[in-house]
């Protein structure tokens, strides 16, 4: 359906259903969100298990804090939000994250992955911004890079399903994948200058 | 770096030696690292997982909702109020048994009315199969040039949709009330049905044969596109939305002249008037039933009620004025079922309702608002 949804009518009645504690909108929630979120956490923690654990977790601080939401934009802000912090502290208590042969790559993955949520962590970030952000990216990328992009992160669709639905190989939509990394390389100092890149210019 | 390992690494698919590449190029400058950082943030907010449904209900199973604590006074009430309202409790339980009408098939040459729930292979009288049934949707199978042409009949009742799959490919989602009229395979110049109701089509290309849309006094002609009608007889007008492609619009008044329909506009033909007129409009409002919504933008009660009618089989009674003159806005997903959907309309404007068996009674609330 290509018609775009107004944003000032999309989900409202859904979100005042949340906050007077709907389980059915709180699972609405739940399915459009807990994908992303999970994968956010793996991408710190590479247990499976764990990390979809935490994830669990910020739903469950969303519930609990569901009064103090404004509206439903913020409700991926604080996922994220709530998954970061829950990562972070994971991470620290964390020996070792990843066994590698080479037992000092276990230890840099580990301390990049703590500088990248710290680097999350402050509090001038707005992961709705952030998030709008990489929307407006997306819509850049080139046409059927594009259509990859999204099939992964709106429908989170498998490599194979896409290949499939596409009608081209697993290693092409891999290698859109790769491209769309590229374009989030080249632009994100383009993209990001408000947020991340002035976050972190001071590290390091 | 290569954007390739970069993506591997992300992906937990590189190899260590890989992953040692990354690593020599992040210490290589603090320029690198500090690319890496953001682009690791960035990955990882625009990422996803991958989790099956069945993964997805779990992990929601897992987690147990408390409302809130107890507080016994609370519960107290509740009895009072379950005495209070015991009638009341009595017809909303036989609410379960609301009387649903079948998916019905009918063959007009073979005088035939199928129970669609009931079978899953529609053969003809010859004993070639026709079409197949499953998980409500309806496929027609192709049908040889020589095979006889039967005049199919599908009716879809109240409580109910259905997804139908012509011989000629086109898609077609019928709404709760709707018949459509249609061959068993098209031949002769144009792909002919007849609509009332209400349905969403995504029409199968074929340009030597156009397809024809007939309902009531609007006849729809297309190629190839996408596009939603409705047309119940007691509206007092027939609804054309275009989400992609072209269609010419022909009136029986009118033989001659056509109105051309580009994406995006909506034509509405008055039964009244006995003309047709077009804007620009919101066509994923009149198309959000087939995915399962209602998108109200600023939509009057009379109109929404009529939808819950047809959606959830009921017979709907309003003795209160005042509520027809409102209006709401929002996405109402339509599997909440309908006292789910009231209690949200409720929370924007007072009113009472009651539902017992398959019949709505909505009243002015006794309390001042």
């Amino acid at each position: 359906m290509s018609s775009p949804t107004p944003d000032h009518i999309a989900d409202s009645l859904l979100f005042i259903q949340f906050k007077k504690g709907s389980e059915k909108a709180f699972t609405h929630y739940f399915n459009t969100y807990f994908r992303a979120i999970t994968g956010f956490c793996e991408q710190f923690i590479p247990d499976t298990e764990t990390a979809r654990g935490i994830a669990q977790e910020a739903f469950v601080n969303l519930w609990l804090n569901r009064k103090k939401i404004e509206k439903p934009g913020g409700i991926p802000s604080f996922l994220y939000t709530s998954a970061r912090s829950k990562c972070l502290n994971e991470l620290k208590h964390l020996k070792v994250v990843r066994r590698y042969e080479n037992e000092t790559l276990a230890q840099k993955e580990r301390s990049i992955n703590l500088e990248v949520l710290q680097a999350l962590e402050n509090d001038s970030l707005s992961f709705q911004e952030l998030d709008q952000t990489i929307n407006r990216f997306i819509e850049e990328l080139p046409e059927q890079t594009r259509q990859i992009f999204k099939m992964k992160r709106f429908e989170h669709k498998k490599n194979s399903e896409i290949a499939a639905e596409l009608n081209i190989s697993v290693k092409t939509v891999e290698a859109h994948m790769t491209k769309a990394l590229s374009f989030l390389r080249d632009g994100l100092s383009e993209y990001f200058p408000a947020v991340i890149v002035g976050l972190i210019s001071h590290l390091s | 770096m290569n954007s390739n390992i970069l993506y591997k690494y992300f992906n937990q698919q590189a190899s260590e030696e890989d992953i040692d590449l990354v690593f020599e190029w992040i210490e290589e400058n603090p320029e690198h690292k500090r690319k890496f950082i953001r682009l690791k943030a960035a990955y990882a907010m625009a990422t996803s997982a991958e989790i099956d449904q069945i993964e997805l209900d779990r992990r929601r199973s897992e987690i147990k909702l408390h409302k809130k604590s107890f507080k016994p006074w609370r519960y107290a009430a509740i009895v009072i109020l379950m005495i209070a309202a015991g009638t009341f409790w009595y017809h909303s339980d036989r609410n379960e048994e609301i009387i649903q009408q079948p998916l019905v098939l009918e063959i007009q040459e073979s005088q035939e009315s199928i129970r669609l729930e009931e079978v899953s292979l529609i053969k003809s009288k010859e004993g070639t199969p026709l079409a197949q049934f499953s998980e409500n949707q309806l496929t027609y199978l192709a049908q040889s040039a020589s095979t006889p042409v039967t005049k199919q009949f599908l009716k879809v009742p109240y409580g109910k949709t259905l997804k139908v799959k012509l011989p000629d490919q086109t898609e077609v989602t019928l709404n709760a009330g709707s018949t459509l009229e249609f061959p068993s395979r098209f031949e002769g110049k144009t792909r002919e049905v007849r609509l009332t109701g209400e349905a969403f089509f995504d029409v199968y290309k074929n340009k030597m044969q156009p397809f024809v849309v007939r309902s009531q006094n609007l006849h729809v002609e297309v190629l190839g596109t996408r596009f939603n009608i409705q047309a119940y007889p007691e509206d007092e007008s027939i609804k054309t939305a275009l989400e992609e492609g072209s269609v010419k619009l022909f009136t029986t008044e009118t033989p001659d002249a056509h109105m051309l329909l580009s994406p995006g506009e909506l034509a509405t033909y008055s039964r009244k008037l006995q003309n047709l007129t077009k804007e620009q409009a919101h066509i994923a409002q009149q198309t959000a039933w087939v995915r399962g919504e209602m998108l109200l933008d600023n939509t009057p009660f009379s109109v929404i009620l009529k939808k819950l009618e047809r959606h959830f089989n009921v017979k709907a009674t309003n003795h209160y004025a005042q509520l027809e003159k409102e209006s709401f806005s929002g996405i109402v997903k339509l599997d909440l079922g309908i006292e789910e959907i009231l209690q949200v309309l409720q929370l924007d404007t007072a009113f009472e309702y009651k539902l017992s068996n398959n019949h709505l009674i909505l009243s002015q609330p006794k309390t001042n608002p």
